[in-house]
């Protein structure tokens, strides 16, 4: 009888040892999830910044249609990807192509002086830091995630209770703005 | 004691030198030597009055023993004046080198809810000037909790300003710790009732964020991706600091266990180094213009 009541109890130990681990996995996916909303939030921010600077550098350079077409085109790719790794590569692209319309606005001395130019460049400065802060913190949630789920004794049993690695968000050309 | 200001031709003190030279103006003042054998004179006398009762050879070994411990207390009372000049001189004129200025003695800044806790609080060693306009003032906080045998004194540094308007009502970022969570559920602020969980899990494992009943939205508002990433780069660069941030209005206190020592002095520049990113957004955050100058050696501290 004794023996059937120690059995008991380790199975009921482990049992709790199981519920809390689980817990703590599912509120580790829900950070993941809930910083990668953050950086989409950001994302938004930069795309809509894009038509107001090609519409503002348009006036003065209007020979440089190519690169606004590229623009325009990497806004849209990156709009319709979803997730961090389909949206990475998009981004990246996007963040260097932003980079290069600032360079050629200011080239022309009128426009780099002009108010709303740089109010604008200065908005699309602190957009690219909260982008790359934002960044940051989901993968380091995400690496916070994977190593618990990848880790003994968590990765014998993540798997069988539905948790998969998350994706990092990989570094663009941020902050060349 | 009174601001000191810059003097050119300072060359960068050395403590062990300043210290050295006060001893050996102590050891020369004939006060000094007065005081000692004051000492001996009254440890001699208390030594025959506790000696009276006794048989006369036990009373000539309490006078002596009497005269020898009122003496050695004189010595050591004046070594220890000699170890507070020394830290007053030094620290003078380190703070002078560096055009800022230093207050040995202060009331301590009592404007937030930390500062204002504990039974007793007792400040020293004030620095101010490092951030020109800023009003910033960085300084050894005591908080003492209990008396007698149980006295407990822990001790910070700590960084004071106060912004020209108020930021949010109460913004508290205190270090992630049980002992600690346990102890202000039964000492802490009953005004504190909302914790907040922002977006990072490196964030919540260091520090807990609370603020009052119904401010989360402001809390977000203001902790943005790029202001958390500044005070993971504190925690990451002074890991063992027990880091705690406060806003109170427009009241700021920033707070890392340690004391200032003269033989470490670069503690402080460290510090303001690594506080330096976090006030600017708060100063920004706060629409002023103050632009805070990068520290002269900007060394991580841990």
């Amino acid at each position: 009888m004794t023996a059937f009541y120690a059995v008991l109890a380790l199975f009921a130990f482990l049992g709790l040892l199981l519920t809390f681990s689980y817990n703590r996995l599912v509120r580790l996916r829900n950070k993941v999830a809930e910083a990668w909303r953050d950086v989409d939030v950001q994302l938004q921010r930069r795309h809509d910044l894009i038509p107001r600077l090609v519409e503002l550098v348009e006036a003065y350079a209007a020979h440089e249609g190519e690169l606004f077409a590229k623009l325009a085109r990497l806004r849209g790719e990156a709009e319709n990807a979803s997730g961090p790794d389909t949206k990475s590569a998009p981004e990246s692209e996007l963040a260097a192509a932003l980079g290069r319309t600032i360079a050629v606005a200011e080239s022309y001395p009128s426009l780099r002086a002009a108010e709303n130019f740089l109010s604008l460049q200065k908005e699309i400065a602190e957009t690219e830091n909260e982008v790359a802060a934002a960044r940051i913190i989901y993968n380091g949630n995400v690496r916070i995630f994977n190593t618990r789920i990848q880790t003994l004794p968590v990765s014998f049993y993540a798997d069988l209770l539905g948790f998969e690695p998350a994706a990092f968000f990989q570094a663009g050309a941020e902050g060349t703005v | 004691m009174g601001a000191v200001h810059y003097a050119p031709t300072m060359s960068e003190p050395d403590y062990n030198e300043v210290e050295a030279e006060e001893r050996r103006r102590l050891l020369r003042s004939f006060g000094y030597w007065d005081l000692v054998a004051l000492g001996a004179v009254v440890g001699a006398g208390l030594g025959y009055l506790y000696g009276l009762a006794r048989e006369p050879r036990e009373q000539a070994w309490c006078v002596f023993a009497g005269m020898a411990v009122g003496a050695i207390c004189a010595l050591v009372a004046g070594w220890a004046r000699v170890q507070g000049r020394a830290r007053e001189r030094f620290f003078t004129r380190w703070a002078a080198e560096r055009r800022w200025l230093y207050e040995a003695e202060g009331e301590p800044f009592e404007d937030t809810l930390f500062l204002q806790s504990g039974d007793k609080r007792k400040a020293s060693d004030f620095f101010s000037g490092f951030w020109p306009g800023s009003g910033a003032v960085l300084y050894q906080h005591e908080r003492i909790e209990g008396s007698g045998r149980d006295e407990q004194v822990t001790k910070y540094v700590a960084l004071h300003f106060s912004l020209h308007r108020p930021l949010i009502d109460l913004l508290q970022i205190s270090p992630r710790s049980h002992a600690a969570e346990l102890g202000e559920k039964f000492f802490g602020h009953s005004k504190i009732d909302e914790r907040i969980e922002l977006e990072s899990t490196e964030l919540d494992q260091h520090f807990r964020v609370s603020s009052l009943r119904g401010r989360e939205d402001e809390v977000r508002r203001l902790l943005t991706p790029s202001a958390i990433v500044k005070l993971l780069d504190f925690q990451r660069a002074f890991p063992s600091g027990s880091a705690r941030f406060e806003i109170l209005g427009s009241n700021v206190a920033f707070l890392v266990k340690g004391t200032l020592s003269p033989k470490q002095p670069q503690l402080i520049e460290g510090l303001l180094g690594l506080w330096r990113p976090i006030a600017s957004w708060l100063m920004e955050e706060a629409g002023e213009q103050v632009r805070l100058p990068e520290a002269a050696h900007e060394e991580s501290p841990s």
